[in-house]
């Protein structure tokens, strides 16, 4: 972008650049625009081979997601992903401070099982999950999706955040235990606002973590709380393939994911902690 | 305004001792300095006193309140920390006002005593402004200042002058020292730094693994050193040390051997067997003769003052000249101690010639 810099003295290498930038962008963009367009075709279309790149877009494939209910799958999805996030971040953020915080051997060990949680393969707590949901009565509910992808993104979380709490000088804490705070508040006043940045990255992380979950909102729900991923492959199952429908839901359940990441990046601006030492 | 007591206080982290037993009592308002090098115990100690760390043993009183168990931000210290330690959201203001905000002070009184205190730190036009926005020296006096808002009965200070500059570092201290006239609280202040020890404390305490060394005026510690070690840490150029051994002893002089190879007869009432022979650089004259014969390895000139550094047969000693020193590099000298400014210590360490009178 500059017009100083390396690649701006030399045209091959800017050149080279540029191929390469061409080069991803064709394999990054490439399958979204096939997908948004082969939203907009009729199933013959769809399929033809070669592609047909010039045609009467045809929106009847988005009726049909209003028209087949899926709307209720755009619902629960919303919501999973978003209790998530809250759940996330409520029970994370003062879990990785208290393991930052507070030293000894316990401490040390718990930051570790925290991670080996996610050591043991999904296959391995479906099952134990299913069975457990299923007796609390909990089976093909929001919160129970919601409850199971926790397991996923609570330690991811405490982790990233443990990470990001380690780098806030301790001073800062003792600085705030001397002016009269208690934990929770040094927590709050201090520590939250220094790490929102961390925070919001966390939130992104974890909302498309749980947007996406396809293995365990599929074993968990059945038909009254099926997120977009399992009402997809729901779609690909059955004898007819609606390939144009297919899309226009992949389409759509990027839009959310999408809106959320660009609400949440507002709040990482770097430097956010810069001052309060030296 | 309290006085400190310590009695006994020791401090381990873990099987590694740092605190090996410290006594001292302080009074009201006092500005001491804890001095050692890095390692001795100082910041550690101070921070035993502020509460940040509990310690092994020991108890500390302010007046008659045994404050050992007490939460630190229930102790009546506020400390300014080496780091600054600001809240980096937070503006100038609200800094300085965050103990009066988790007291409960409604927001325009919090506002008034920002403005009093900003008033008297030249912060005033910072007020609004964030950390990330200040300079070194600003940050500095807004950590001085959140400390003053606090109104407590001890100021803690942790090396707060050693992220400044050379100019900036030498104007702050002058203003830490205004501060505690004007302010006339207890004041404990750490450093390294042994100019800041001298030229700020009412006394000044020195810390050497974990215990203190020696306490007292910076006079008294320069003119009349415990031991060797705080005779070697204070002043700059630090001591010359010979290692001597006793050839006789009279009454109230001993004649000495020294390691240079000379004989010196000092007048000193020496309780104990002498084992170490101190001068500091600036008693030490070159002269046509003096018990003391060496080459001149370098020659510094300084401005007001020249640092020869004499070659000898056991030890590289350091002589402080005036400005027209005119002896140069090879060139041959005899050394002479002035007579009432030699230190005499024993195999420990101790000093154990009479007070030195100059």
């Amino acid at each position: 972008m500059s017009h100083s810099g390396p690649a701006g003295q030399n045209p091959f290498a800017r050149l080279g650049r540029l191929a390469f930038l061409g080069a991803t962008l064709v394999f990054v963009l490439l399958p979204i625009a096939w997908l948004a367009l082969g939203s907009l075709k009729t199933r013959n279309e769809a399929l033809a081979l070669p592609p047909k790149l010039i045609f009467t877009p045809d929106f009847s494939a988005y009726q049909k997601i209003v028209a087949q209910g899926f709307l209720g799958a755009f619902g629960n999805s919303l919501t999973i992903a978003l209790s998530n996030v809250v759940l996330t971040l409520l029970l994370g953020t003062p879990a990785a401070y208290a393991l930052t915080r507070i030293r000894g051997k316990v401490q040390d060990n718990l930051s570790f099982w925290v991670l080996s949680i996610r050591m043991a393969p999904l296959f391995a707590v479906i099952l134990p999950l299913y069975v457990l949901f299923k007796s609390i009565g909990l089976l093909d509910t929001r919160f129970a999706v919601s409850l199971a992808h926790l397991t996923i993104t609570l330690p991811l979380a405490v982790w990233m955040l443990m990470t990001y709490f380690r780098s806030v000088p301790e001073d800062l804490d003792q600085a705030a235990m001397l002016d009269g705070a208690t934990h929770l508040q040094i927590l709050l006043l201090v520590i939250v606002p220094i790490a929102r940045p961390m925070l919001a990255s966390v939130a992104i992380v974890v909302f498309i973590l749980s947007w996406n979950e396809f293995l365990l909102a599929f074993i968990l729900t059945s038909r009254g709380s099926q997120t977009v991923p399992v009402a997809v492959a729901s779609l690909a199952g059955t004898m007819s393939f609606d390939w144009p429908l297919i899309a226009a839901v992949s389409v759509c359940s990027m839009i959310p994911a999408l809106l959320f990441v660009g609400f949440a990046q507002r709040h990482i601006v770097s430097g956010l902690a810069s001052g309060a030492v030296k | 305004m309290v006085a400190i007591r310590i009695t006994g206080v020791t401090k381990s982290f873990g099987e590694v001792p740092v605190l090996r037993g410290i006594d001292l009592e302080i009074g009201h308002s006092e500005f001491v300095v804890f001095v050692g090098p890095s390692g001795c115990g100082k910041s550690t100690l101070l921070r035993v006193i502020a509460g940040l760390e509990q310690a092994t043993s020991g108890d500390i009183h302010f007046d008659d309140r045994r404050i050992t168990d007490v939460a630190p931000a229930k102790r009546g210290v506020a400390m300014v920390f080496q780091s600054y330690a600001l809240y980096p959201h937070m503006t100038v203001a609200e800094n300085m006002t965050m103990s009066l905000r988790l007291a409960g002070v409604p927001k325009p009184e919090r506002r008034r005593r920002a403005e009093e205190v900003a008033k008297m730190l030249q912060l005033t036009p910072l007020l609004d402004r964030k950390p990330a926005a200040l300079s070194g020296g600003q940050r500095q006096r807004v950590a001085i200042g959140r400390a003053i808002v606090r109104q407590p009965d001890v100021f803690l200070f942790d090396e707060p002058l050693s992220n400044l500059d050379a100019a900036l570092r030498v104007e702050t201290r002058v203003g830490i020292t205004k501060l505690h006239r004007t302010l006339g609280n207890t004041m404990i202040y750490v450093t390294h730094d042994q100019v800041e020890a001298m030229t700020m404390a009412d006394r000044i305490v020195i810390l050497d693994q974990g215990r203190v060394a020696q306490v007292g005026t910076p006079l008294e510690l320069y003119r009349r050193p415990a031991n060797a070690f705080v005779a070697g840490f204070l002043g700059s150029p630090k001591m010359n040390f010979i290692k001597a051994d006793e050839i006789s002893r009279s009454g109230s002089s001993i004649r000495l051997k020294l390691a240079s190879g000379s004989d010196i007869e000092v007048n000193a009432a020496a309780t104990d067997k002498v084992a170490l022979f101190g001068i500091r650089p600036e008693h030490l004259t070159v002269a046509n003769e003096g018990p003391i014969a060496g080459t001149v390895a370098a020659v510094e000139h300084l401005g007001s003052e020249t640092l020869i550094y004499v070659e000898t047969s056991a030890d590289t000693l350091i002589v402080k000249a005036g400005e027209n020193a005119t002896t140069q590099p090879g060139d041959r000298v005899n050394l002479r101690p002035e007579p009432n400014a030699i230190h005499l210590f024993a195999a420990d360490g101790r000093s154990v010639a009479g007070a030195p009178n100059h």
